[in-house]
């Protein structure tokens, strides 16, 4: 089975300062898996150079086989951290315009989650709070039939109450051969979906091992483990 | 994509632009009426002080609308390709040159629209006195005359110049994006190492015309055929056309380059 992420020696200096230093690192279709690292370890400098936002400076990464461009982001429906969505632009808008460039995106699974999600499709973006716009983004990027699901902190910005909610929209909503990578610093939260986690520390892949595997080995859940790993 | 780019990319910018024109055209009838009033009733102080304020305020419009239009058209293209949206932006399955062309294209229409606006709304004010519609047709007549008398102007230089001017405002847009691109390549001070691109490009194209127009006089000076004010007046789209051809083609590659390779998104 061809991994749907390989990366090979992949490095990436920004003015001489090591963001990512030679990592190897396969991610095998049908998983839902954590990137977990605190701030600055080089989760989304992976996850730019995933989509085609940034170039390694040496080193490579495949995308079900194929080098990041066109093809490979028919396969990668991507949620980053920051709202990018056009603030003047109605919901129902968005919708049309990921209809418009996403084939394989499903308009009636958004639809059907904005009405769960109680949230009105004729509102423009600009009078949503911030976590009602991640909510949309969410739901944008969930509706797509994609290969590869790349999720950047998609549960930071929402409250407590909604994050179970959204999390089950996530694990419910996505294609049973595709892969989640998932990065965030609510470990406890997500944990529980887990099948996989790597743990990334100064630009290195310092573990990559099935969750229920970790929990066993060290007799302690993932959160506890990450607070011990990377304790300042 | 390219279609589909464009689309949204109209869908983005009409909702600023398009009252912004219905405005002109609004300002140019109000103009037009006190023109009209102010000549029938030219004893009435009244009456001519109100239509010589809404023709200064119709003037001033014209300059503030045509300002916000291109500051506006700057301001999305870095906000949709370099600030948050560009995420979307870039991820989505197109082509870069297709993001640079729908971006470029519906600029430099909705820059043509307004200069066209403004031309047909100068017209109308015109056309409401039958004396300035005379002087004007003099002046152009004089200004052909004395263009004729060393170059004849026909149909095909007619067409040139329209299409190097086209050209030209093409290369303008081209070097905006360019500069705003070049600015990315700075850490921290991006919008102000735009400006400095913008500033360092405008000398060196100054530059660059200076030697030319320089080469092309001491020629014609050495021939004996034309002084350097006529060679300007007489051949000017020859120039034009080559040089903004030129410059689409470096400015149009800098802002490429910079989104395909060097593209680092805050």
């Amino acid at each position: 089975m061809i991994p749907i992420v390989q990366c090979m020696g992949l490095t990436k200096t920004y003015s001489g300062k090591l963001a990512l230093n030679q990592i190897y690192l396969n991610l095998e279709p049908g998983k839902i898996i954590g990137l977990l690292g605190p701030n600055g370890s080089g989760k989304t400098t992976l996850i730019k150079i995933m989509n085609d936002l940034l170039e390694p400076t040496s080193g490579e990464i495949l995308i079900a086989g194929k080098k990041p461009g066109i093809d490979t982001k028919y396969s990668i429906s991507y949620l980053p951290e920051r709202t990018y969505l056009h603030a003047g632009m109605k919901v129902i808008e968005m919708v049309r315009y990921f209809e418009d460039f996403y084939p394989d995106f499903r308009v009636d699974r958004a639809f059907d989650m904005l009405h769960r999600l109680q949230i009105p499709p004729n509102e423009r973006l600009k009078n949503l709070s911030k976590g009602t716009k991640e909510k949309v983004q969410l739901i944008l990027v969930m509706s797509r039939d994609a290969q590869l699901y790349v999720l950047d902190e998609p549960i930071a910005g929402v409250d407590p109450a909604s994050r179970d909610y959204i999390l089950h929209t996530i694990v419910s909503n996505y294609n049973r051969n595709a892969t989640i990578l998932l990065s965030t610093h609510l470990i406890s939260d997500v944990e529980n979906i887990l099948d996989e986690v790597i743990f990334i520390k100064y630009g290195n892949i310092i573990l990559q091992a099935p969750a229920e595997e970790i929990r066993r080995r060290e007799g302690k859940s993932i959160d506890r483990f990450f607070r011990e790993v990377f304790a300042c | 994509m390219l279609g589909k780019l464009m689309k949204y990319e109209f869908k983005a910018t009409w909702k600023l632009i398009v009252p912004m024109e219905v405005f002109m055209i609004v300002m140019s009838l109000f103009a037009y009426a006190s023109i009209r009033m102010a000549f029938y009733n030219s004893r009435n102080d009244l009456v001519e002080m109100t239509g010589a304020f809404v023709i200064m305020a119709y003037g001033l419009s014209m300059f503030v609308i045509s300002v916000i239009t291109v500051i506006y058209l700057i301001y999305r293209f870095y906000t949709s390709v370099y600030s948050d949206e560009g995420y979307l932006l870039h991820t989505l399955p197109v082509d870069k040159h297709h993001i640079i062309i729908s971006k470029a294209l519906v600029s430099a229409i909705w820059i043509i629209i307004n200069i066209i606006l403004i031309y047909l709304s100068i017209v109308f004010l015109l056309s409401s006195n039958k004396e300035a519609v005379e002087a004007i047709r003099d002046g152009f007549n004089y200004y052909f005359e004395i263009i004729n008398r060393y170059k004849k102007i026909n149909g095909f230089t007619v067409i040139m110049t329209l299409v190097a001017s086209f050209i030209a405002m093409f290369a303008r847009i081209l070097k905006i994006t360019a500069c705003i691109s070049l600015g990315q390549l700075s850490s921290n001070h991006k919008v102000l190492t735009s400006f400095g691109f913008y500033y360092g490009i405008y000398v060196a194209q100054r530059i660059f015309a200076m030697i030319y127009y320089t080469i092309i006089t001491l020629a014609e000076r050495k021939s004996g055929s034309l002084t350097y004010t006529t060679s300007m007046i007489g051949s000017g789209w020859e120039f034009t056309l080559i040089s903004s051809l030129i410059y689409c083609v470096i400015f149009y590659f800098l802002t490429w380059y910079v989104m395909d390779k060097k593209l680092n998104l805050d």
